[in-house]
């Protein structure tokens, strides 16, 4: 592989890397969010029993 | 992008916006708009990343340390949660260093065919992403949620100022039993380098810690949400 | 000086229990042997190569010895509820970390002070006019490795896989120290000047007093409920 070979290389790995992160951060979040709502949800309906 | 994150979500995208523009500005700069190195050639073109991504990672781990020590001062979840998200792209962020140090090696001062040599630097960056793989393993593996914190708190100080001395000792070792390689000399290595290569060094290195700070923000709104997820599952319902 | 009562009687209820069961000492002592044979299995070491080889895989085989130790050190405390119950005592938490230092501290030297020259009989190496100055090195070694190791032992103690975590976390901080008294040994042994081996020295001192200090500090929050 060339020079640019390698470049390339470098600046894929370490941008996908940074990527994959990213999206498991906001998958990580949005389940989160979603559990959070479902039991602020379930405190609610119980307050009004 | 989250749809819920409210008040700090705000400055959060606009965060994302500036380290957007920042990423492609160094992306431009880096690959097309700088000139060519005259001895490296393109291969140069990595210490683009691999100089910000390392920066960025002492700094990551500098808050590790920080934090720890916030959480042993004055006991509160924040500053745990600070900590180890830190940690966390410290890691990833030392991890990438060295894939583009190897790399960059590869082409310009590794003897032919070598993937890996034990200059000083590489040893160093290795055994600091080993021991803070060491402190998520810490965390991962403690069940109880206050007795991990503190754990950490304590692997991340001990961690921190293990630094200096390993560094001496990595040193020491190298450089009075091995040849020197290019990267030993005592002149760091930013400081051969003319403006041209400076700009674009500058841009990237704003990126990543712009980068550095959107990642933050953004695991430590997950450790919040997580934390009030605790507190529901324990109190929400008595 | 109330801290050194404290610790010398914590050190002494260790210390008897080792001498009524002696079973750390001898399974590290005959771990610490069947390492020997391994490194003769797996290097063939040429007779005039050993003395170049010998620090480290002598110190190879006292941190492994070393972390069996470490992994049994608040076993017994642990397992009887008796940590709990040292905990109530009204007494300092610095005490309760330098007594497991030292303990561990003592019988990982008598360990050495047996693999030493066992080492010297099994690869034919005449270290015995070295013997003092080596010991001398070990001692300041193996001060760094109990000390960072008591309190990561004491650190992973309720977490799940610790036997694994612990070296995991343990070995890479060890590195100036090992490195230190691998480099130090080697000179005595004959490789390098001694202007070198006093920098080296003085790494392992500084190690010991650094981590000594900041885990007698610590150790409060380590070891609290």
């Amino acid at each position: 592989m060339g020079h640019w070979g390698f470049v390339f290389l470098a600046y894929g790995i370490v941008w996908s890397a940074i990527l994959l992160y990213l999206t498991f951060l906001n998958r990580r979040l949005n389940r989160a969010n979603g559990e959070r709502a479902l039991l602020e949800g379930l405190n609610r309906s119980e307050d009004n029993e | 992008m989250p749809t819920s994150a409210k008040g700090t979500g705000k400055t959060r995208k606009v965060l994302g916006a500036l380290v957007f523009i920042f990423v492609l500005l160094g992306l431009y700069w880096g690959l097309l708009h700088a000139p060519t190195h005259p001895v490296q050639l393109d291969i140069q073109r990595i210490m683009y990343l691999h100089i910000p991504s390392i920066l960025t990672a002492y700094l990551a781990f500098f808050i590790v340390f920080v934090g720890s020590c916030l959480y042993l001062w004055k006991g509160e979840r924040r500053d745990d949660i600070l900590a180890n998200s830190a940690a966390e792209i410290g890691v990833l962020l030392t991890a990438v260093t060295i894939i583009t140090g190897i790399l960059w090696g590869k082409k310009t001062w590794f003897s032919p065919g070598d993937w890996w040599t034990w200059d000083a630097r590489l040893t160093l960056t290795a055994l600091l992403l080993l021991i803070f793989v060491g402190y998520l393993m810490l965390r991962a593996l403690i069940e109880d949620e206050r007795r991990g914190a503190v754990c950490g708190a304590v692997l991340g100080i001990i961690g921190f100022l293990d630094i200096p001395l390993i560094h001496m000792a990595v040193h020491w070792f190298q450089t009075l039993h091995q040849a020197p390689s290019i990267l030993q000399t005592e002149k760091a290595p930013w400081e051969n380098i003319p403006p041209d290569w400076l700009v674009p060094l500058s841009i990237n290195f704003i990126a990543f810690i712009l980068l550095f700070f959107y990642l933050l923000s953004l695991r430590l709104h997950v450790g919040e949400i997580e934390e009030e997820i605790k507190k529901l599952k324990l109190y929400g319902r008595a | 000086m109330n801290i050194l009562r404290q610790t010398y009687w914590l050190l002494w209820k260790d210390v008897l229990l080792e001498i009524r069961r002696r079973e750390s000492l001898l399974s590290m002592f005959f771990f610490g042997t069947i390492l020997l044979f391994l490194f003769h299995f797996s290097f063939e070491i040429p007779r005039d190569k050993t003395a170049a080889m010998a620090p480290g895989l002598l110190w190879l085989a006292f941190i492994f010895t070393g972390t069996l130790a470490l992994t049994q050190l608040f076993q017994d405390e642990k397992e009887s509820q008796c940590l709990d119950a040292l905990l109530l005592c009204p007494m300092d938490r610095g005490a309760l970390y330098l007594a497991k230092v030292l303990f561990n501290f003592l019988i990982m030297m008598l360990v050495e002070l047996v693999i030493f020259p066992l080492f010297g009989i099994l690869f034919n190496l005449d270290l015995w006019n070295l013997l003092p100055s080596l010991f001398g090195v070990a001692l300041l070694g193996t001060l760094g490795f109990c000390v960072l190791g008591t309190l990561f032992s004491a650190l992973t103690l309720r977490a799940r896989a610790k036997e694994l975590l612990l070296p995991l976390i343990l070995f890479p901080l060890m590195i100036p120290s090992i490195l230190g008294a691998i480099r130090a040994m080697q000179i005595i042994f004959g490789a390098g000047n001694s202007e070198e081996l006093f920098q080296w020295i003085r790494m392992l001192i500084v190690f010991d007093v650094i981590f000594m200090t900041v885990g007698f500090l610590i150790f409060e929050w380590v070891i609290e409920e």
